[in-house]
């Protein structure tokens, strides 16, 4: 017991520390490629192979974050709430777009890995790529995946369409502020969210009401789904 | 303000807890905190739950949403498994569901738009 109460304190502060230095030199920068996500990753790995820290013993410290992550699915209900008046007005377009988007996501999914023959974890890890990542881990853990695995999932599959996204609904002749803003929010969620905000104030209200409500339809159908299957 | 800082903290804890009652005493196969978020937002619909009485602590753990995806990403790269994961099948799996997600919203969008310009 005291071991993984060393170990979880252990994970705490690497990770804050490493994560806190690591937010300064991107406040200080403002460049995008020194998103802590990336870097502090990069310094923590580098910190865990050169000083004589057990990889396994980070590695159990590291359930902590599981309940946090837990605690921040649920301050999501915050920003929701503050655009409630914005989702009333437009909830039409919103609901079915974002239902179209992401259950055509899941399909292709659940399609392409009967072709390739996927193993049942990797599947579990992939259905839930789409979403924001705190409610992916919630649902792929539900499901039987990987929670590491679908990190990297949910983050390639957002780069994926953050770099293709755009140059593509351009060339398709989208025109629609709502339609450009909703799709980056499906399918790219945070970070799709942002992008759309380049676009203007309309599309990165579309692009965050995108992210928050294809994760919650996704985190309400997949496990329901299961359950009657 | 200190303990206001914490009450702020139980109080999404509270919800965190009750949505996870409420999942594992009804059976409903839905995350608990899943549950916790909608409650919390028809809380605060009704104006049970005040946004200031949440508002610091709520801003604060978004505001930090990354940290909390450092740990897995560190441990993925420390057990060498992701070059066996990342075969080219689930890269195409990934590129081309990607593009289904994307544009699935966007035609839908525009079509609802478009019917309604009919009309």
């Amino acid at each position: 017991m005291t071991m993984f109460i060393g170990n979880v304190l252990l994970c705490l502060v690497t990770t804050i520390v490493c994560y806190y230095i690591c937010l300064k030199f991107y406040l200080k920068y403002k460049k995008g490629w020194l998103n802590p996500l990336y870097t502090a990753s990069f310094l923590l790995i580098l910190l865990i192979l050169v000083c004589p820290i057990q990889v396994d013993s980070y590695k159990e410290g590291s359930t902590i974050f599981n309940y946090l992550l837990q605690f921040a699915v649920v301050t999501l209900a915050v920003p929701l709430y503050k655009q409630w008046s914005f989702l009333k007005k437009n909830y039409k377009k919103i609901f079915i777009g974002v239902i179209c988007g992401t259950s055509l996501g899941v399909i292709t999914v659940l399609g392409m890995s009967q072709i390739f023959h996927l193993q049942e974890q990797l599947l579990a890890s992939l259905i839930p790529r789409s979403v924001t990542l705190p409610i992916a881990l919630t649902v792929s853990s539900g499901l039987g995946g990987l929670s590491s695995t679908t990190v990297l999932f949910v983050v390639i599959s957002a780069l994926i369409s953050l770099t293709i996204g755009p140059k593509l609904l351009n060339k398709l002749g989208i025109r629609s502020k709502s339609a450009k803003g909703l799709a980056m929010g499906t399918s790219a969620q945070m970070l799709g969210a942002t992008r759309s905000l380049v676009w203007g104030e309309e599309e990165g209200a579309m692009g965050s009401i995108a992210m928050t409500i294809s994760a919650l339809f996704l985190s309400v159908l997949v496990p329901v789904f299961s359950y009657f299957t | 303000m200190k303990t206001r800082w914490f009450l702020q903290l139980f109080t999404i804890i509270g919800f965190l807890l009750l949505g996870s009652g409420i999942a594992k005493a009804f059976h409903i196969p839905v995350p608990g905190s899943v549950i916790g978020l909608l409650l919390l937002f028809v809380f605060l619909l009704t104006g049970i739950i005040k946004l200031e009485w949440i508002e610091r602590a709520s801003s604060f753990q978004l505001k930090h949403l990354t940290i909390l995806f450092i740990p897995p990403i560190t441990g993925l790269f420390l057990s060498s498994a992701f070059l066996e994961i990342l075969h080219w099948n689930v890269l195409i799996i990934l590129i081309v569901s990607s593009i289904c997600c994307l544009l699935g919203t966007a035609f839908a969008v525009e079509w609802i738009e478009k019917r309604r310009d009919v009309k």
